[in-house]
């Protein structure tokens, strides 16, 4: 089915911080998940996917035409980490703007998710929670059948019911074959329960891009008393304690170390863990 | 480009209160002043500064990052918000123009360019509105690009106070020059005379160089919003 999203080699420097060749696809249809420490790079590349800043290099195509394109982000749907709508703004107000924009805008849709979402549609948005804020940026971008979601950490700051609910708002957008989805996070249990693809990008690194399954059975959590000194490169997140040490490894990379060490299936939760950590090592 | 025109109206929403206020000012210079002429000078400013709303709302609901996110590209952006400006100043100028000549007819029965007519001419008026035009293409040669540039926050006072009151104490001066000071009004009323004698080729001049102005800044404006970064 093609990619939805193209990078290749895309570079961005700022003071103190640079993308650096970040490149990666997003086939049609997934659900990937970017994930990294703050300050990683995954704000700046949603930002570069949507041309709201400037490259330095490289290529971005989304849904096969270059970043930024207008005609385009009529297909995006975009929610950062939070809506882009005014204060006094009231549901039907977003509709009277926003409704010239989008070719496909489906008003009974629109409404159905507002009802759907318990949205009142006459209440102005500062008076929503997080939680029905966030809903009813998704109820916007449902209501012109966008094929992409750029979506910013956007289960961030909700409460686990507004977690869930989000969640399953995005797990039934993607019922549709046709649809992608790229969010941010740094919940690693969102990642578990929604993301059929990872990336992880570190430092405006991409470290890791690939299938979740992939990721979680090429790394192992191991235990011991005393890592060899020879088997130190492999260790990700590496941390020692008096008694002994664990870190993240690649199971390729298992092999040598004593027979006391003891190695667990790694999870989500414990990949994006070390991997973190030891970007901060590093 | 419509429909951004009419998102940025929808942004100033919280304004409109603040936007009926300012045109309370050209009312009461047609109320305490001996020159209801001005009115129109002074509806057609504080009309079109209006538009610095919308660089105000943009940065308080980040309405500039929703405009990225939408199927229009930089350009209509910044088209809308110089068409926006130029409606305002259209309807500034109408309104002052109609506050004006009935302010003329019921308040005062006379002006002092004119003296033996009770409503202002069309020259006077047409004069006027080409002045008009003219102060708010200089006011928005600087201010339009560094706001679309840096944005409210960060170019609010070279971009917004600074042109303005610069532009307010113009005024100002002009006005309280005319009504109070003999000397001054020797030196300008030959030059208005003169002007109203030539009415339309001095209008189309004044007009014609606020047209020049206006395209400076659209073009500047369009160049420094092309390379923004959100």
């Amino acid at each position: 089915m093609g990619n939805a999203i193209e990078i290749t080699k895309l570079c961005k420097q700022y003071t103190g911080f640079m993308l650096n060749n970040v490149s990666f696809n997003v086939p049609r249809g997934l659900c990937c998940g970017f994930v990294g420490p703050n300050g990683a790079g995954k704000t700046t590349t949603l930002k570069a996917i949507l041309g709201m800043i400037h490259k330095d290099s490289g290529e971005i195509r989304v849904l096969g035409n270059p970043e930024g394109d207008a005609a385009t982000k009529e297909k995006i749907g975009v929610m950062f980490d939070q809506p882009y709508f005014q204060e006094d703004w009231t549901p039907l107000n977003i509709e009277t703007g926003l409704k010239p924009f989008y070719r496909n805008w489906d008003s009974n849709e629109y409404q159905k998710y507002l009802s759907r979402f318990g949205l009142d549609p006459q209440k102005r948005f500062k008076d929503f929670s997080r939680g029905m804020k966030m809903k009813l940026a998704m109820a916007v971008n449902l209501s012109y059948s966008a094929e992409l979601l750029l979506l910013d950490e956007p289960t961030g700051g909700l409460d686990p019911v507004a977690r869930d609910e989000m969640l399953d708002i995005m797990r039934e957008y993607m019922i549709n074959d046709d649809r992608t989805i790229l969010f941010s996070t740094h919940i690693t249990s969102d990642l578990e329960r929604i993301a059929d693809m990872i990336v992880y990008v570190s430092n405006g690194i991409v470290s890791f891009c690939g299938d979740k399954d992939e990721l979680v059975s090429a790394h192992c959590v191991v235990r011991g008393g005393k890592l060899p000194e020879e088997k130190r490169k492999f260790a990700i997140g590496l941390r020692e304690y008096s008694g002994g040490y664990e870190c993240l490894m690649k199971v390729n990379d298992i092999g040598g170390l004593p027979a006391e060490a003891v190695t667990e299936r790694a999870t989500i939760d414990d990949v994006v863990v070390y991997m973190e950590r030891g970007a901060k090592n590093a | 480009m419509l429909n951004m025109m009419r998102l940025d109206l929808l942004g100033m929403k919280s304004f409109r209160l603040n936007m009926f206020l300012r045109m309370l000012i050209p009312i009461a210079l047609l109320l305490f002043s001996s020159e209801p002429i001005f009115v129109i000078l002074m509806a057609a400013y504080f009309m079109q500064d209006n538009v610095f709303y919308t660089f105000v709302t943009e940065e308080k609901g980040q309405l500039n990052h929703l405009y990225m996110t939408l199927p229009v590209n930089r350009k209509i952006i910044v088209r809308a918000r110089f068409l926006l400006i130029l409606i305002f100043l259209l309807v500034g100028i109408t309104i002052g123009t109609i506050l004006s000549i009935v302010g003329s007819m019921l308040l005062y029965g006379r002006t002092i360019i004119l003296p033996h007519s009770f409503v202002p001419s069309f020259n006077a008026m047409l004069l006027t509105i080409s002045v008009s035009v003219l102060i708010c293409g200089i006011v928005n040669l600087p201010s339009l690009p560094i706001l679309l540039k840096t944005g409210y926050i960060r170019g609010k006072l070279i971009g917004f106070y600074l042109p303005s009151c610069a532009m307010a104490v113009f005024i100002l001066v002009a006005t309280v020059l005319v009504n109070e000071y003999e000397p001054f009004r020797e030196v300008v009323f030959p030059i208005v005379e003169w002007a109203l004698r030539n009415t339309l080729s001095t209008s189309a001049v004044l007009l014609g160089v606020a047209v020049l102005l206006f395209a400076a800044s659209y073009f500047l404006a369009q160049r420094v919003y092309a390379k923004r970064e959100f």
